[in-house]
Order: structure tokens, then C-alpha cells, then sequence
């Protein structure tokens, strides 16, 4: 038996946001300029309401997002984690440049000072998956973990991948979602792309979902904001030309809306990252009809982590399509023409 | 609920001591060591100057690529190659690509950042920024077959092949592809070089797993790729099957950043998730080709979490490292290991632990110790864990 996947919890962690409610007053104000805030390094410690010990002081700015917007995601979601079998919880997360703050500073020391000066605190933090595992770790989560780095669609990846192995009957509930920080090496990644040229506006952050099955939802009676029906993961191929993209967009969301058990005509709605305009997407799907979001201009780009924060954003915007339950899909786009769809049913 | 067969077609490794799966074999059985000085960057600063390093490397058609890359396609192009998939005609659309790695383009990295502090502009060029994303060795691959179907990369430290692996099948279980060329690569350079050593891993001499004088780990560098089909779609196409990838496990152990918990509690969780997976009785494996670092705690560690899982039968089940062959090759090591249990399947052996001297009392198991034994499998693991608590096991069996 296949079991049904539904998103209860939502852990956003921004240098304009912490938590669900601060990201719904910035998403719902009409002077939402405001959230374009210079970045800063927050108090981890009083916001996470943890102690300073020998591992947070270890942790690098990626895994304390990480953590926090996992802490966020878990107390959204009403989760009692003594009352639960850790080995049933499960942390997938993406991120595009994962660790690559971490291993500049650890390069930094190398250049400057040699190797046999490097520290290894921050060496432990050089693998990607120092994030995930440290979600695992503050929270004892044994179960199903992975990291994901595909680019700009990371967390819809992940999250993809997590509908899959709760779908399966993998785990029962999966913290899934992205994070992102930057450091000189990723901004010179952007200086040296076409995709800078799209005037994105970059954020860090964290986005994290509580993604469970529906039958675990429903014994602990928690909130269900959406259930995710169908996805699709593939990539526009060698080509590189804009028909091509256009094509595997089509196939995208043509295998999404299979796996859904719905039509293009049940679709309500579509959230898009800005490597995708509405207008575009119109002339590709054929359609005039349809409502396009995209928040770029309110939060700016989390890259990695765009995908699930899309998610969140389009289930706290309080301007979204009225209809209850409606179908929308995510169409997250990344740099190398790899594209993930997700399709959920928005019951908020 | 209908779930594809999973099959392995192609097989692809470039290591240090084998640049083909024949090669591979016969050091395999041989107990033959790729670790030598290493040449390709300088370690004149460490008293240890030893790892499992691919030198004399190059390949001329993808040049600007980072090294990596480069190890990551020569693989590819032997599975392609072994798989017989050269000029056939596959539907792109189905056909897709993951890849783990522990490092990704680090060598770019490195390069970017030397340059970027001594303010070498005019060396900073859009290949050399573009190529120390980790997504950039599946885009690399992804570019040269002109692969449509899903892509991904996969990063768990010494676990990410198993990962790799581990989502490629399901990929193709539930449909969202019937071909995926599925890997992993890392090289050493400095970087984790020095890292290792900071955090007193490595050995002071040889890379000795499960003896009571092993001092740490020595690495090494390469990749590992396989192609896997649904059954049904390499039986169509009349593909030899090297053997059938029946179940995977994934854990955390959420016990300490970089330490392995020595209970084994969080691999043999990953072990048990993967016999669930594949629907078999901890009896029914032949053989454990495991992680075996040769170091203190990740030895312990890895016999306590076969005692856990298999009860009893853990003394009766012959496991070894191949590490003191190939060196620690981190992301990649899962899949190369992978490789070694096919090969072990295929040739009717099982590779030795070699470097072995004295026995320690707490890795009590049968390790194989430095001869290759004479054995027919047909259902056999191969064990992943790594850093920040990943756990990695991928089962396969004779077809």
C-alpha cells in the first residue's frame, strides 16, 4: 500500500525571518521592501534555546539555519519527539554550495598559514552533509538521512526524494527542505553566470518541511497545511537552447500531473523561481488562464533552497488562489536545465 | 505496489591500483596495494607521504574539467563502454545520472581561492568558478550522453556512493527511469590531505584494518560508476547482467559530528534497513565488503554493528576492507567497494584483508586475513559509514 504525504510543519530561518509567523507578516505586508536587510549572523543559541557547548560552537552559520529552521519546522509541526521512534525520522536536505563556506576558510588557512596550521573544527565542517547531520545530531534523528546538492534545485529535490521514501513506506516523517549560506566562492560562481545577469537578489536561509505520512498525521491529529500528490525530477539534456527547456518543462510537469492522478484542467496554479517568468511558463504550457507566483521580489533568491521555500511562501501568502483545496505545482528550474515539479494539494 | 527490478549492466573504476574491472580483480585477489608516495602535490611537511593516488592521469578531450570530473568520465565511459550502450539508441528522456562525492571540485576551489587572495584576476576564468560546484560532475555527464532523465548529486561523506546508488534504484523501482548511470568520485589533494591530519587520522605507517597496531586510515582517490537498468528493460535489450541491486539502508547515527558511535548502533540500522529493503533474513548474506578504515574507532565500531545485526551468524560470516588496496577514496569508496562484491560474485572469491598482523580481541570476526579465499556468492553487502553520523549499506546478488 502506498501511502499518502502531507506537509505539517514549516521552518523558515532568514536574516529577515525566523519562524512561520514572521515570514507570513513580511510575505502578506504591502511594504515588503523592507525584508531586503543586509545579512548578519543571529544569536543561535537564544533563538534555538539551546546552551553554547562544545558542538554548537563548532557548528559553521549553514548547520546553525540548518538546525534552527529544523527546530522551527518541528515545533510548526507539533511534534513530540520522546513520544516518537527516531528511527522513523529521517533528514534529507539540499543545498547548492553546501559546505563551501566552511572549505574556503579552511583553504584560507592553508594558503596563508600551511597545512599543518589548519584547525580541525573547521575541517569537520567541510563535509556536506555537516548540516543534515547536525539536525540529526541536536535532535536524535536516526533515521533515513541525506544530503542533497543539485544545484539550484536542491530542496525540491529533496523534498521529492523524501515524498518518494514516505510514499514507499521508507520512513514516516522526513525533515526535508534546503538551506543556503555564500561566502566569496559562490559569489564569484554568480559573477561568472548567465545568471546573474537575471538581477537576482541573493538570500540565505533555511527552509525546512515537516513531510509525514498522512495516517501518522492523523493519529497525532496535527495541522496539515498541503499534501504533495505527485512529482517529477529530469533535466533539459545537452541541449541547451530555450525550446529545449521549454520541452522538458512540458514533460515535467506532464509526468507530475500523471503521478497526481490529475489533469492540466485540475491544476490551479503554478509558484515559479525567477529563472522562469509567468509569461514564459504560459507560452510553454499553452495556457492563459492560470495564476504564476513568484517571491523573488519579496525574499529574494535562496538558490539551493528556493524550491521548498517557494512552498512555504505560496501556503503562508495570504493572496493565493481562495479555492480550498486547490492543486498547484512548484516548478523549480536550475542552472544546468535539471527541473523538479512538485504538485500539491494546498488545503489552508 | 508494483517496484521495477533493478539490475547492474555496466561497470566503470579508475583507482590507484586498477584503471579497469579486470585489472581490479586480479589485485583484488592478489591482495596487490595501489598506495604509493604521493606526487601530486607536495607533502613535504608530513612524516606520513603515502596514499592511494592516480598519477600519470589525463584526458585530453575534457581537459578544462577538474580532476574529478575527469575520474568521474573515464568511469562513466568504461560502463557506457561494458554496458554495450555505445551507439544504441536509448529513450534520453528515461535515462538519468546520480553521483555521490564527499569533496566535489575542491581542486577548482583550491585553485579559485589562491588565486582570488593573491588577486590573480586574470587566472579566475568561468570554467575554473563553474567546475567546484558538486553538481558540476553529473552536469559534466549529463552533457556528454545527453541524458533527459532525472539528475542528481548525492554528498554523505564516505557514505555518498551508497547513497548514489541507493536513489538511483529506487529512481528506476518506481519508474522515474529505466537506465541511471549511478557512481562516485573524489581525489586528494591538500585539502583532505591535511584535513585527515589534523584530525589524527591518518596512519603513522600502513593502513592496517582490524589489527590491534592500526594507527588510521590512508587515502586514496578514484570513482566508481555502474549502470543500472530496470530488468525488464536489460532483458529486452539482451544486456549481460553482472547482478541484480536488491536493497539499501541510509541511517544517521546522531551521536557525534565526527566520531562513529562505537556501539554500531547507527550502521546496523542502515544493515537493517537495507535487509528490510530487500526483503531478506540477515542468514541469507554470504559476504560483508566493509568500510574497515583502519582506524581505532571506525574498526570497533563497524564489528560491533555486524554483531548487532546478524546476532550469532556474525562469526560465521566472512567481512573485509579493501582499503589498504585502493586507500580510503571517501565519497567514491562505497561504489568502489560495491564494484569489489560484483567482481567477488563474478570470479567466485572473496578479497583479503591484507596488512593484517595481530589480532585485536574486539574485531573478532572472520576478516579474511591477507589471502584472497576461494567462495561462491550470492548475496552480498557492502557497508558505508562516514562523517557526521551517515550510514551507508547496499545489497546485490547473483542474477
Amino acid at each position: 500500500m502506498e501511502n499518502r504525504v502531507v506537509i505539517t510543519g514549516l521552518g523558515p530561518a532568514a536574516p529577515f525571518c525566523i519562524g512561520k509567523d514572521s515570514l507570513s507578516k513580511m510575505l502578506n505586508s504591502q511594504d515588503f521592501t523592507k525584508c531586503k536587510r543586509e545579512l548578519k549572523e543571529f544569536d543561535f543559541s537564544s533563538f534555538c534555546g539551546t546552551r553554547e557547548n562544545a558542538n554548537t560552537r563548532g557548528m559553521d552559520r549553514i548547520s546553525k539555519y540548518a538546525v534552527l529552521g529544523a527546530k522551527l519546522a518541528l515545533e510548526d509541526a507539533s511534534i513530540l519527539l520522546s513520544a516518537e521512534d527516531s528511527e522513523n525520522i529521517g533528514v534529507i536536505i539540499g543545498s547548492a554550495f553546501g559546505c563551501t563556506e566552511s572549505s574556503s576558510k579552511f583553504i584560507e588557512t592553508l594558503i596563508k598559514k600551511g597545512p599543518r596550521l589548519v584547525n580541525p573544527l573547521i575541517y569537520r565542517n567541510t563535509v556536506s552533509n555537516a548540516a543534515s547531520g547536525q539536525i540529526a545530531l541536536v535532535f536524535g534523528l536516526k533515521g533515513f538521512h541525506s544530503t542533497i546538492n543539485s544545484g539550484n534545485v536542491s530542496s525540491a529535490d529533496a523534498a521529492a526524494y523524501s515524498f518518494e521514501l514516505i510514499k514507499r513506506g521508507k520512513a514516516e516523517v522526513i525533515l526535508s527542505g534546503g538551506v543556503e549560506t555564500f561566502s566569496p566562492a559562490s559569489y564569484l560562481w554568480f559573477d561568472f553566470s548567465d545568471y546573474f545577469f537575471r538581477k537576482m537578489s541573493l538570500t540565505e536561509g533555511a527552509g525546512i518541511l515537516v513531510l509525514e505520512s498522512l495516517a501518522h498525521a492523523e493519529i497525532r491529529g496535527a495541522n496539515i497545511y498541503a499534501e504533495i500528490i505527485g512529482t517529477s525530477i529530469l533535466n533539459a539534456g545537452a541541449n541547451k537552447s530555450v525550446d529545449a527547456l521549454a520541452a522538458a518543462i512540458r514533460r515535467g510537469v506532464f509526468i507530475a500531473l500523471k503521478e497526481s492522478g490529475i489533469t492540466m484542467d485540475d491544476l490551479d496554479g503554478f509558484i515559479l523561481n525567477n529563472t522562469l517568468e509567468p509569461v514564459e511558463l504560459r507560452s510553454i504550457l499553452g495556457y492563459d488562464n492560470k495564476p504564476a507566483y513568484s517571491f523573488v521580489e519579496r525574499c529574494g533568491n535562496f538558490v539551493g533552497a528556493s524550491g521548498a521555500f517557494d512552498l512555504m511562501n505560496y501556503i503562508l501568502f495570504e493572496a493565493k488562489i481562495e479555492k480550498k483545496p486547490h492543486n498547484i505545482a512548484l516548478i523549480n528550474i536550475g542552472f544546468d536545465g535539471s527541473i523538479v515539479v512538485i504538485i500539491s494539494k494546498i488545503v489552508v | 505496489m508494483r517496484r521495477n527490478r533493478v539490475v547492474i549492466t555496466g561497470i566503470g573504476l579508475l583507482t590507484s591500483v586498477a584503471r579497469d574491472i579486470n585489472a581490479f580483480s586480479v589485485a583484488l585477489k592478489n591482495g596487490i596495494s595501489g598506495i604509493k608516495k604521493i606526487t601530486t602535490f607536495d607533502v613535504s611537511q608530513f612524516a606520513f607521504q603515502e596514499a592511494g593516488i592516480i598519477d600519470n592521469f589525463s584526458c585530453k578531450d575534457f581537459s578544462p574539467f577538474d580532476r574529478v570530473s575527469l575520474f568521474a568520465l573515464e568511469a562513466v565511459n568504461q560502463a557506457i563502454k561494458d554496458a554495450m550502450l555505445e551507439g544504441m539508441e536509448i529513450e534520453k528522456e528515461k535515462a538519468g545520472a546520480v553521483i555521490g562525492t564527499n569533496c566535489g571540485g575542491i581542486g577548482s576551489l583550491e585553485n579559485l581561492l589562491y588565486f582570488y587572495e593573491n588577486n590573480e584576476w586574470d587566472k579566475i576564468t568561468p570554467r575554473l568558478v563553474k567546475e567546484f560546484l558538486f553538481h558540476r560532475i553529473v552536469e559534466n555527464i549529463k552533457q556528454q550522453y545527453d541524458l533527459r532523465g532525472p539528475i542528481s548529486t548525492v554528498s554523505i561523506a564516505c557514505a555518498s556512493g551508497a547513497n548514489a546508488i541507493g536513489y538511483a534504484i529506487d529512481l528506476i523501482r518506481y519508474g522515474k527511469a529505466d537506465l541511471m548511470i549511478a557512481g562516485a568520485a573524489d581525489i586528494v589533494t591538500i585539502f583532505t590531505f591535511s584535513g585527515f591530519y589534523s584530525l589524527r587520522s591518518i596512519a603513522r605507517d600502513k593502513c592496517r584494518p582490524f589489527d590491534k597496531n592500526r594507527s588510521g586510515l590512508v587515502l586514496g582517490e578514484g570513482a566508481g560508476i555502474l549502470v543500472l537498468e530496470s530488468m525488464e528493460h536489460a532483458l529486452k535489450r539482451d544486456a549481460r547482467i553482472y547482478g541484480e541491486v536488491v536493497g539499501y539502508g541510509l541511517s544517521n547515527d546522531a551521536f557525534h559530528a565526527t566520531k562513529p558511535d562505537r556501539s554500531g548502533a547507527g550502521l546496523s540500522r542502515a544493515m537493517r534497513f537495507a535487509l528490510k529493503d530487500a526483503g531478506i533474513r540477515p542468514e541469507d548474506i554470504d559476504y560483508i565488503n566493509v568500510h574497515g578504515t583502519g582506524t581505532p574507532d571506525n574498526d570497533v565500531m563497524e564489528c560491533n554493528a555486524i554483531k548487532l545485526t546478524f546476532g550469532d551468524y556474525a562469526y560465521k560470516l566472512p567481512i573485509s576492507s579493501i582499503k589498504p588496496i585502493t586507500g580510503h577514496t571517501l565519497g567514491a569508496a562505497g561504489v568502489i567497494e560495491l564494484i569489489a562484491c560484483l567482481l567477488a560474485i563474478r570470479d567466485n572469491f572473496i578479497p583479503p584483508t591484507i596488512n593484517y598482523e595481530t589480532p585485536d580481541p574486539e574485531c573478532d570476526l572472520d576478516i579474511v586475513p591477507n589471502f584472497a579465499r576461494d567462495a561462491y556468492l550470492n548475496t552480498v553487502m557492502s557497508t558505508s559509514p562516514g562523517f557526521a553520523g551517515s550510514n551507508g549499506a547496499v545489497i546485490v546478488r547473483r542474477f
